[in-house]
């Protein structure tokens, strides 16, 4: 019961915390990437209520992703948090008015397909192997859900 | 430039997992939780530059991130990351040497067509 309790915030939080960055960085326009850039957003991001509480929301699921993994398997988590995919998509479309037509979501439902395939490999690794992949996967895991960089970045944010 | 901003966020993603993972085995295990103990850990965390050139690669790829975002639908930005494990099966594969099972291919080719049929 903990388990699903625990993954359930952590599938909400993350998404969350990308509608949220999403809703900020689109109030700010399409620029250049370059120096003057990062220095500009780098501002945004901590003074942008909405980039505020994405980064608080991924916060959320850092610790509650790692919380999960200090008791569960990694081969359980990932597959377990795959579906956050489609909970991202539908949260897309009613809070940002994207259009997603049906091309995306059948691909969207292949990536959830594909994630929970990779994940099923990790069970078959030897204990050791699993344990030396466990710290690149809790942040690759992070990354592919969730925001890139956000677990180091601005909570210090994947 | 869409394309271009996920490979810096996936490969600046990956180096700095590697970094990190790196820089904490030569830090060391954390066996014991007492703030005094932590606080040794975070004292020798500080001091490793591999936790430091993680951190600069992931701050990396979480800007990169957010331009995407500035720029493209939630709705791909967050499924197009998936196509890590894409690029984490081939670089296994090729740099690595390991071996790949069936499984693993299949996963890694429904998630590169996942993220074909998104971006259409």
């Amino acid at each position: 019961m903990k388990t699903v309790v625990v993954l359930a915030v952590a599938i909400v939080a993350n998404t969350l915390g990308n509608l949220c960055l999403s809703m900020g960085m689109k109030q700010f326009g399409v620029a250049e990437p370059g120096v003057a850039w990062v220095i500009q957003t780098g501002f945004h991001v901590v003074s942008n209520p909405w980039l505020i509480l994405g980064v608080l929301f991924l916060l959320v699921f850092l610790a509650a992703y790692l919380t999960a993994l200090s008791w569960a398997d990694l081969s359980f988590v990932l597959p377990a948090t795959a579906p956050a995919y489609l909970l991202n998509a539908a949260l897309s479309k009613f809070f940002l008015h994207e259009s997603i037509s049906p091309t995306r979501w059948a691909g969207t439902i292949l990536i959830v397909t594909g994630t929970w395939l990779v994940a099923r490999t990790y069970s078959n690794s030897s204990s050791s192997r699993a344990c030396a992949q466990e710290p690149e996967l809790v942040s690759a895991g992070a990354t592919t859900r969730g925001t890139p960089g956000a677990d180091l970045a601005p909570r210090s944010g994947d | 430039m869409l394309f271009t901003l996920l490979g810096i966020v996936i490969l600046a993603g990956a180096a700095g997992d590697i970094s990190v993972t790196r820089g904490m085995k030569a830090v060391g295990e954390i066996t014991s939780f007492r703030p005094a103990a932590l606080l040794d850990v975070a004292g020798r965390v500080v001091q490793n530059r591999f936790i430091w050139l993680g951190i600069f690669c992931k701050t990396i790829s979480f800007f990169g991130f957010l331009a995407m975002l500035s720029r493209a639908d939630l709705s791909w930005v967050v499924p197009a990351g998936a196509s890590s494990y894409v690029v984490d099966t081939l670089a296994a594969k090729h740099l690595l040497h390991e071996k790949i099972t069936g499984t693993r291919w299949a996963g890694a080719l429904c998630v590169g067509l996942g993220v074909a049929l998104i971006s259409l």
